[in-house]
């Protein structure tokens, strides 16, 4: 296929082939259609890639000025979606991705289930200032943190489901009960789509884990130090 | 000679294999979150033991890890808390628990499953693996669909397999010393007055192995220490009086340890409170003779001069005998408006005259202040009087009230007494002369007149005279009192 592209140039005066000549030429070559439709290709992957940049929004009230971080309490995460059981879903996960790639140590959920108890405070409840020092305290944990699911949900696709997760997270230093920053990420398992249905994520706990690390991986270049580090 | 050191080899690392893996592991029912919170999968519990145990991991067996759960009470699947972690150690001897949980597992609309693992050292309550996944049917897709799985069934192997494939080559039974528990900590109260007493108790666990306390203290504030005393078992408490001076005041338990360390744990603040609680009452009534006056129905609204959360409160109406006419009283902050609707607790009208609000509150420290109001109730209409007298060149109708209540508006209305309207007046002032002109003499017509009344409360009356020039007459027409002929004896 012989392809014309007019860029408006004016031909040469000295009888010399001008620009849309030479174009017309060069596209006359098989090596480079073969070398354009790879062109393309890329294009294509690195156009579908770049959906998966969204990056969580990230909020800071304080400045951390304490060592790395190497122990943290989740409180009771609030469901604020539909999807039943969506909070523990995402606290379990999160849970598990603390300590698997960030090597952090997280406090009991019974732990902090106990102390709930024991300072009267309901599980959709947020903890007092105060209460946040005992729990630090009692837990021997650097930072408190709170989540809130505000969307959890699978939508149905063409022959595939996409699940859609936001999600808020409430950070705040143990020992003096403030809050240190908060972060905000919504995600959806199409972002992740590479070519056709390469690269979907089907699941609502692997969107989970997806989100986890990207938040976590978030904070970190944000300046929170690793463990150990 | 090669092969013998081939052999020798094998054998060491073998050896060294299975001592690495030589630990026992309770695996814990695990928790499926798409049966709900109290969901539980025993077909992937026993999946999961059944793959430890072909690792040459020791499993405990489930009826022991069930028969523990139900002795200490434990009602949550997917995780424990730390003294119970260590409970499992002295109890079952295991070394790890691994807990999971099935985060979701539906057929419908696509196969999915997914599920969280985790293990925990029990000598030290540390996660020391923990392996997150989640599987579609859409996530397998094969040349031709051929392996492709068909359901849930076919699913969870494939990503349990998945999980379990990083499960770490050695696994380490030691880890730090277990740290010392607190178990519970209660402080009481956290609001009191000065000279109230305050009491701390604790329950403290320390593990096998871990260090020995030598003394439990409680910091009060900065530099003041309590010996706690030891009530029973691993159990302690002290009492003491607020200071006078009023101020929140920090609480931490001190454990100072053998080896030297003290460890610290914040307890909580208590709040020592010397002020009552400030505030007024607002009623919507109107002002007469300087007293809030309603007809009915009386908003009353406390109004805070230094607003502070309150522990209960109460508040009653009653009368000028002490009778209780209405109350109600609560836990908690104030309501921002009260309504009495002048009614007594039998639900009748209370009868017109002054009544007492009492509104008591007390602060969470037990401070309580007392704030009263007087009110006047008048519910019954006003009374119209209406004299009427004969002037030069018309007739003057006198309208007053007898009710101490003013006047908002008042109206009369002079007509015959075929309809015909003579004249019509109206006002806000009381007493007030209205003067009609004499009708002709030939108009043999009755005179009538309607007079309404508004109190400025909205109480409202309406009377009617049917013959005005009755009024004029009345000393005319009244018989004379009969006089008395004889002695009457007296009784």
């Amino acid at each position: 296929m012989l392809r014309t592209i007019n860029l408006n140039r004016p031909s040469s005066k000295n009888g010399s082939l001008n620009f849309n000549e030479q174009i017309t030429i060069i596209m006359n070559f098989p090596q480079f259609r073969y070398f354009s439709i790879f062109l393309l290709l890329v294009v294509i992957l690195l156009g579908g890639s770049s959906c998966t940049s969204s990056r969580p929004s990230h909020g800071k009230k304080n400045v951390y000025e304490g060592e790395s971080i190497c122990s943290v309490a989740l409180l009771p995460f609030i469901n604020g979606s539909r999807f039943e059981q969506g909070n523990l879903i995402m606290q379990r996960v999160f849970a598990a991705e603390l300590t698997r790639i960030a090597g952090i140590e997280v406090a009991s959920e019974g732990d902090v289930q106990n102390i709930y108890r024991e300072l009267r405070i309901y599980p959709n409840q947020l903890p007092s200032i105060e209460q946040i020092r005992v729990l630090g305290s009692r837990l021997d944990v650097q930072l408190v943190i709170s989540g809130r699911i505000t969307e959890m949900e699978e939508k149905m696709g063409d022959n595939y489901v996409n699940p859609v997760l936001a999600v808020t997270l409430q950070v705040y230093d143990a020992k003096r009960g403030k809050t240190m920053w908060n972060t905000y990420h919504r995600r959806e398992g199409t972002d992740y789509r590479k070519v056709m249905h390469f690269g979907l994520v089907n699941t609502v706990t692997q969107l989970s884990r997806i989100i986890s690390d990207e938040i976590i991986e978030e904070w970190f270049a944000e300046g929170m130090k690793q463990c150990g580090k | 000679m090669k092969r013998f050191l081939i052999i020798t080899l094998l054998t060491m690392t073998t050896l060294i294999a299975s001592y690495a893996q030589a630990v026992t592991v309770a695996v814990f029912p695990v928790e499926d979150l798409s049966e709900g919170r109290n969901g539980v999968n025993f077909t992937l519990t026993e999946f999961l033991q059944q793959n430890l145990q072909e690792k040459g991991i020791e499993v405990i067996p489930t009826d022991k890890v069930i028969s523990f759960m139900s002795r200490n009470r434990i009602r949550w699947l997917g995780f424990l808390g730390t003294s119970h972690i260590y409970q499992v150690r002295d109890d079952l001897g295991a070394d790890f628990i691994l807990f999971g949980t099935v985060s979701q597992r539906q057929e419908l609309p696509l196969a999915a499953f997914g599920m969280v693992l985790t293990l925990v050292r029990a000598c030290d309550a540390r996660t020391v693996w923990t392996e997150v996944g989640g599987m579609s049917k859409a996530d397998i897709s094969n040349f031709f669909a051929i392996d492709e799985p068909e359901s849930l069934d076919d699913l969870f192997p494939v990503l349990a397999q998945q999980l379990l494939s990083s499960w770490p080559a050695v696994l380490e039974v030691t880890g730090q010393n277990p740290g010392i528990v607190v178990e519970t900590s209660r402080l009481s109260s956290q609001h009191v007055k000065p000279g109230d007493e305050v009491s701390c108790s604790v329950k403290i666990r320390t593990p096998a192995g871990g260090e020995t306390i030598s003394q439990v203290l409680l910091r009060i504030g900065e530099d003041n220490y309590l010996d706690m005393v030891e009530v029973s078992p691993n159990s302690y408490a002290v009492f003491w009086s607020a200071p006078d001076h009023e101020g929140l005041l920090p609480v931490s338990l001190v454990l100072r340890c053998q080896s030297g360390r003290a460890l610290v744990f914040f307890v909580g603040n208590y709040q020592i409170d010397t002020h009552s609680p400030k505030l007024n009452l607002k009623v919507a009534g109107k002002n007469v003779n300087n007293f809030m006056a309603f007809n009915g129905r009386l908003p009353i609204t406390p109004v805070w001069l230094d607003p502070e959360p309150l522990s209960h409160w109460s508040l009653f109406i009653q009368n000028m005998g002490g009778q209780v006419m209405a109350g109600t009283e609560n836990k908690g902050s104030l309501p921002q408006r009260f309504v009495w609707n002048g009614q007594r607790p039998d639900g009748h009208k209370a009868e017109d005259g002054i009544y007492e609000i009492v509104l008591t509150v007390w602060d969470r420290a037990n401070n309580s202040t007392v704030s009263t109001k007087k009110v006047f109730l008048k519910s019954t209409p006003p009374i119209p009087v209406i004299n009427a007298a004969v002037g030069n060149d018309s007739l003057i109708v006198t309208l007053d009230s007898e009710d101490e209540i003013p006047v908002d508006y008042w109206s009369a209305e002079i007509l015959y007494s075929d309809g015909e309207v003579l004249l019509q007046s109206q006002g806000t002032d009381l007493p007030v002369d209205v003067l009609i002109p004499f009708p002709s003499p030939s108009d043999t017509r009755q005179l009538e007149a309607v007079v309404c009344m508004k109190d400025v409360l909205g109480n409202k009356a309406q009377k009617k005279i049917d013959n005005l020039m009755q009024l004029v007459n009345v000393e005319d027409d009244q018989p004379e009192p009969p006089k008395q002929q004889e002695w009457v004896p007296e009784f």
